[in-house]
């Protein structure tokens, strides 16, 4: 079957493309479906009765005219199904639409599985797809310069150890300019807290950085970031198929919050970070989970809020809406205190139909907004059913409390002339969490 | 490193508790306290104040004059000297008891301080370049990106991870030509590889190994230089034997961990992880962490897997001075403890550090941290004190007591207490 595409060429394609070898596809062929996937994958697919009940659960599906090549079991026909079926005989072309389908048109959500009537985790399947193009260099230019940051500054976004240093202690100011007892504590051993966040923080969204030293500090919290590398708990790597720097960097992450002594470790507003982190790259290292508790930022604000450590003073007008990070809310199940926040600091919080465990992906999620500017738009184009949500709540700011989610949301108001600002969880709580006069200085 | 024992001995071991240190009245001139480090021996404390925009160091004698824009990670040296990283006139230096280094840089971070004493590295920038700064004078050489550094413990050899190749934005092709290598004592090695990590150097005689990403894609150790032949799925740090000429590494064959030296399975066990490599000064053995079961860990002394697992985590074991025993740091089902030679202490802690042993190997001294503070655990009986926080114990030359440096209710204490106190 043709895959009728817009054409995009991505050079991270071509690059593998022209390297590739017989000998090197067979052998990639033999790992990945003889050794690494092996039981689970025959299960799946020897399960998978092409019934189509996954179809209406896709976004993509769902935004391209339902068109069944969009569905995830026509996805996953045009790419595992036929690698299994044709091993080491797939041509360039073949080859090329998998790492198209892959990487750029699944965002390994896993809506469809809760529709599935087995319960087939269809992301795996696509997945594994990403772990054997992987191997044969096939990958998204920009997702693998991506890849290649964690692997060279076990970050996403080049950061310099300098540059983190930096920021932290700049933004330790900016937070003293609203509270003066506000403070960034570096590599403070035995607090109670690690505070880890991911890279488009200190590149270009350093205020949350300052947002959550004066949360901390009006919640009187122990706590300690780290001034080595092992700050950042995003990682591409999982979404790339690149195990081995997966469990390198998630590794770091852990081993720097036990060299720090902390009790736990609080991430920021990032939906894939806590997946990395908590499950997929645990699992590699060979933990069953994560070897101290990680509590996402949405937990943790609900802790601070229902602990009365966070007082919320005013609450914010006009009407807001959410964007649910699937990670952390079909993953973790955080639905619920999301709503609680939100119901907490906003006057009008206008809920999204379908909701919680239920809700539509961002479609920036799982890697696809790491393939960069050259699918941009085809990105956008894959979510218009989310755009038709959120312009049905009739709310002019969305809250994101993902970075993935942030971004995609914002192209998708662009695009769609949607008229919303984009926010962080943090901006809403900055602007009604109640600062004590003695904090004030 | 282990202290000198002529040192030790020349320390005060008289069993008594004295105030080094009041915090509050050094906040009175010094503001708020941000940073305190302890001297070896108990009896210096340095701090660290900010006052407004102002940062000063403290002694436990008072607030000295200089003021910085910034200043931070201040450590005594074994000879009891100050130094921290210090931002003056709006550059970044190393200060040494408030002395700071003549040579300026844009920033300055990561002091490393060799074993004895003399050196201090530290990882800098200057146009956009980094390098290595060395007792004040930085490296002639400067590279596109240096991210870990390692010291002997002599301060001789100074290695780091460097890229020394720039690339343009998403050049994915350039970045897997090869731009990674090690640097020591500011040389680069000539081979180039995807990547290089874990970089460390022999304690004794400044060979320096380190993990590397061949252009294969392949991995690797790569030892003074010159690279194992044979290529692993994955690998980790490489560990060199504190008193032999072994340089050991776990390797990921067929998707399973072991131990390997020079490109070589040493250990016949296979396992789905073996990390946090140990070797005693005593004699020739290894301990790592393994999971010899899909998430159970314990500890391996020569590939033998103690029996006992646990659920979260096993840190780097712990081995005594003759080499015959080791311990460690557990965790498992939330809760911290001490394991010795496999088996495990009955009580469970909010918080477990290293376990240390004494001259003799007979007894296992822990900093823990309880439900109403941080004490110390000898052999598994929790002394009656607690801390706010405590500093690494140590133990006199005899192995009879025990020095104490810690924090309680704003005071720094340094006591000297006896085995028999310990035990209750």
């Amino acid at each position: 079957m043709t895959i009728h595409r817009n054409p995009v060429d991505d050079p991270g394609f071509e690059r593998g493309l022209q390297k590739l070898t017989p000998e090197r596809l067979s052998a990639v062929v033999h790992q990945v479906l003889d050794t690494e996937a092996a039981a689970r994958l025959k299960i799946y697919l020897a399960t998978c009765v092409h019934c189509g009940l996954c179809s209406e659960a896709c976004h993509w599906y769902l935004s391209n005219r339902k068109d069944p090549e969009y569905s995830p079991v026509g996805k996953v026909k045009e790419t595992m199904a036929k690698l299994v079926e044709l091993r080491d005989t797939v041509t360039h072309d073949d080859l090329r639409a998998m790492a198209r389908i892959a990487f750029t048109e699944c965002n390994v959500c896993r809506r469809c599985s809760m529709y599935c009537p087995f319960g087939i985790d269809i992301a795996y399947l696509l997945l594994t797809i990403r772990r054997f193009c992987h191997l044969l260099g096939i990958v998204p230019l920009y997702l693998q310069d991506t890849v290649n940051s964690h692997s060279a500054a076990y970050n996403q976004m080049w950061v310099g150890q300098n540059d983190w240093i930096d920021t932290l202690l700049w933004q330790e100011e900016e937070a003293q300019s609203e509270v003066p007892s506000a403070a960034i504590p570096l590599e403070r051993e035995g607090a109670d807290i690690m505070y880890s966040v991911i890279a488009p923080e200190p590149k270009i969204l350093a205020q949350l950085i300052g947002n959550m030293a004066q949360i901390m500090a009006v919640a009187g919290m122990s706590w300690t970031m780290p001034a080595t590398d092992g700050w950042d708990n995003s990682n591409m790597a999982m979404f790339s198929g690149d195990f081995e720097i997966m469990g390198r960097v998630e590794r770091l992450h852990w081993d720097t919050a036990l060299r720090l002594k902390v009790k736990r470790v609080v991430m920021g507003e990032c939906g894939h970070a806590f997946r990395g982190s908590a499950y997929d790259g645990p699992k590699w290292l060979g933990w069953l989970h994560p070897p101290i508790p990680m509590v996402h930022a949405v937990d943790f604000y609900h802790e601070l809020i229902t602990s009365g450590r966070i007082r919320i003073a005013k609450k914010i007008k006009g009407p807001i809406t959410l964007q649910e990070p699937c990670n952390i809310v079909r993953g973790l199940g955080l639905g619920e205190k999301l709503r609680f926040l939100m119901n907490a600091v906003c006057e009008d919080f206008r809920d999204v139909e379908p909701n919680r465990e239920h809700n539509y992906c961002c479609a920036a999620g799982g890697g696809v907004i790491n393939c960069g500017p050259i699918w941009k738009a085809e990105r956008v184009r894959g979510n218009k059913e989310k755009a038709k949500q959120l312009a049905a709540t009739g709310a002019t700011t969305v809250i994101t409390p993902c970075h993935n989610c942030h971004s995609g949301i914002e192209d998708i108001v662009g695009h769609y002339k949607l008229g919303m600002h984009v926010k962080f969880f943090s901006d809403l709580l900055l602007e009604a969490m109640e600062i004590p006069d003695e904090l004030r200085g | 490193m282990a202290i000198d024992t002529a040192v030790l001995t020349s320390w005060d071991w008289h069993p008594a508790e004295r105030t080094i240190a009041d915090l509050t009245s050094l906040a009175e001139t010094l503001g708020t306290i941000v940073e305190t480090a302890w001297s070896e021996d108990g009896e210096h404390v340095a701090v660290v104040g900010r006052q407004d925009d102002e940062y000063r160091l403290g002694r436990e004698t008072g607030a000295l004059d200089t003021v910085f824009e910034k200043l931070r990670q201040v450590r005594f040296t074994p000879d009891n000297r100050v130094f921290g990283l210090a931002k003056l006139d709006d550059a970044w230096t190393v200060v040494f008891d408030q002395e700071p280094w003549e040579e300026r840089f844009d920033f300055a971070w990561n002091p490393v301080l060799s074993a004895d004493g003399s050196t201090v590295a530290v990882q800098i920038t200057r146009d956009n370049q980094c390098s290595v700064a060395v007792n004040g004078t930085p490296w002639e050489e400067s590279f596109t990106a240096l991210r870990e550094l390692a010291i002997s413990a002599d301060g001789k050899t100074v290695a780091a991870t460097v890229q020394t190749t720039a690339l343009k934005e998403a050049d994915v092709p350039g970045f897997f030509a090869g731009t990674w290598t090690i640097a020591v004592n500011g040389t680069p090695w000539e081979a180039r590889f995807i990547n290089t990590w874990g970089v460390c150097v022999h304690p004794a005689n400044g060979s320096v190994a380190a993990e590397v990403r061949h252009l294969d894609q392949t991995y690797g150790i790569a030892e003074n230089a010159k690279a194992w032949e044979q290529r692993f799925g994955c690998v980790w740090e490489p560990l060199f034997h504190p008193a032999y000429d072994r340089v050991l590494a776990p390797v990921r064959l067929g998707g399973m961990w072991t131990l390997a030296e020079n490109g070589q399975p040493l250990w016949k066990g296979r396992y789905h992880q073996l990390w946090r490599v140990a070797a005693p000064a005593g004699n020739n053995r290894f301990a790592a962490v393994v999971a010899h079961d899909f998430g159970r860990w314990t500890v391996a002394v020569d590939d033998a897997p103690w029996p006992i697992g646990f659920s979260d985590l096993v840190l780097t074991p712990c081995f005594s001075p003759s080499g015959e025993r080791v311990a460690a740091v557990f965790r498992d089902a939330g809760t911290w403890g001490i394991v010795v030679d496999g088996k495990p202490w009955d009580h469970r802690f909010a918080m477990a550090w290293d376990p240390l042993f004494s001259p003799g190997g007979r007894e296992v001294l822990a900093r823990v941290e309880v439900e109403d503070g941080v004490t110390l655990a000898l052999d598994g009986t929790l002394w009656s004190a607690r801390f706010d926080t405590l500093a690494p114990p140590c133990f006199d030359p005899a192995g009879e007591r025990v020095l104490v440096r810690g924090m309680r209710r704003g005071h720094c204490i340094r006591q000297v207490v006896d085995l028999k106190t310990l035990r209750g």
